[in-house]
């Protein structure tokens, strides 16, 4: 009797175990993604997909598809800096958007007039030095290109701009302080993108 | 019957000859580009080509100049580019128009010549004079890069950018023109805008979108320079297939 009941213990122990061991979720397995080859057999790499990111560098992709390679990196990276371009335009533009509410100053044209003045000279002049980090073709030949710009270079274009509108509104107090906000709010703009 | 050992063995060598005659580094299609290949001279070594002309001394001195050029070009070559593109939602790409400019400092040109020294001088149907010169006044370095080939025996830099640490690649091609000079510079021309398509100094880019009656219209504009330092032709390939030269372009990073 003793024995059966050693048993008995010892059977309900191995399921008290085994219930233990099998309580364990799953994990999700991540969906295997089709590794896609290009013409010239380089398989696609994670950028053509995926937005890369870095503290100091903004990155941006283009495409291009035209009679020739040349042709299509051409327009691929024209594209990726124009992208670049409307990047840079939106910051302004928020910064512009995001100081009026701020102050509270929708009525002082002054100050809104100064924001459109740099918003353009911003525009306008921030594109200097992109790089093409990589160059990708599909199957199909179409040309991927991963442009970067140095966020030092967007900020140094900044500054001349937000210097001469400080100038020329130097009678106002109100432009004075707008130029201070306006240039503390795109730094932290730019920091806050990445 | 018995054939001789001896007859073996010469029909083996013939044979053995005929394949390593197959066998061999492949060239350029197209042989007058064999003559500008100065990859086996140090990077001082320059070479300039004339195009056909009436007389050998008038073809001589075009070459002598177009050597020079290249001296001057690889001291600073400033490029501009500008491009206008338009889209509709209707009907696609509607246009894609460029216009490419380079100039270069050709100021002491003459001095220049005056310090290359002439190290051979070929004629060719195609090329006219081509004529191999070296820069005394520059320290002759190892060449940055040596095309390799794959099995088809094309450049491998047709489809990939070589890398070398603290250079920039470019490629271009352009399609037959009538002399082969103007067909090289064509190819060397789109090869530097390459060099200033992948890496820009100073862009300046504008969009406009308008929607109207679900129709929407997109035009780009787009401004770009650049200067390039040490700007040098790599290698060039011939492709027969498309009639295509192609030049390989390297500058400083």
């Amino acid at each position: 009797m003793k024995k059966m009941l050693t048993i008995l213990v010892l059977a309900l122990l191995a399921l008290a175990m085994t219930g233990c061991a099998t309580a364990k979720v799953p994990e999700p397995v991540e969906p295997a993604r089709p590794v896609i080859i290009g013409a010239e057999g380089i398989p696609q790499p994670d950028w053509v997909y995926k937005t890369v990111s870095t503290q100091d560098m903004h990155f941006e992709t283009g495409y291009g598809k035209m009679s020739n390679k040349q042709n299509s990196i051409k327009r691929a990276t024209v594209e990726a800096k124009n992208k670049i371009a409307a990047w840079i335009s939106t910051q302004v533009k928020e910064v512009v958007v995001t100081y009026v509410n701020d102050a509270g100053s929708g009525d002082d044209r002054q100050v809104l007039d100064a924001m459109e003045v740099i918003s353009q000279q911003v525009a306008e002049a921030t594109l200097s030095g992109v790089s093409t980090e990589e160059v990708w073709v599909d199957a199909e030949n179409g040309v991927w290109v991963l442009c970067s710009i140095p966020i030092a270079n967007i900020e140094q274009n900044f500054e001349p701009a937000s210097e001469a509108v400080a100038e020329a509104f130097v009678e106002s107090e109100a432009a004075e302080a707008a130029n201070t906000k306006m240039k503390e709010a795109f730094a932290n703009l730019l920091k806050g993108a990445n | 019957m018995s054939v001789p050992k001896y007859l073996v063995a010469i029909c083996l060598l013939v044979v053995l000859l005929f394949f390593s005659c197959t066998t061999s580094v492949p060239q350029a299609e197209n042989d007058s580009l064999s003559y500008l290949d100065v990859s086996n001279y140090p990077s001082n070594v320059y070479v300039g080509l004339s195009g056909p002309y009436s007389t050998q001394e008038k073809m001589v001195s075009e070459a002598i100049l177009s050597a020079a050029r290249s001296i001057h070009i690889k001291q600073a070559l400033a490029l501009d580019s500008r491009l206008v593109t338009s889209y509709r939602s209707d009907k696609g790409l509607q246009s894609f128009a460029k216009d490419e400019a380079a100039s270069f400092d050709d100021t002491s040109m003459a001095e220049t010549i005056n310090q290359l020294e002439i190290l051979d001088v070929y004629f060719d149907r195609d090329a006219g004079a081509v004529v191999v010169v070296e820069n005394t006044q520059e320290d002759g370095k190892a060449r940055v890069y040596e095309s390799k080939y794959n099995k088809e025996g094309k450049p491998t830099w047709l489809t990939l950018y070589p890398k070398v640490e603290g250079y920039r690649f470019g490629v271009g091609s352009a399609k037959r023109h009538y002399f082969l000079n103007n067909s090289l510079e064509a190819a060397d021309f789109a090869a530097a805008q390459n060099l200033l398509d992948l890496k820009t100094e100073h862009a300046y880019s504008i969009e406009n979108v308008t929607t109207e009656n679900e129709l929407m219209e997109r035009s780009l504009y787009q401004a770009q320079r650049g200067l390039l330092k040490g700007f040098t032709i790599i290698a060039r390939y011939y492709e027969k297939e498309t009639d295509t030269y192609w030049s390989l372009a390297a500058c400083l990073e």
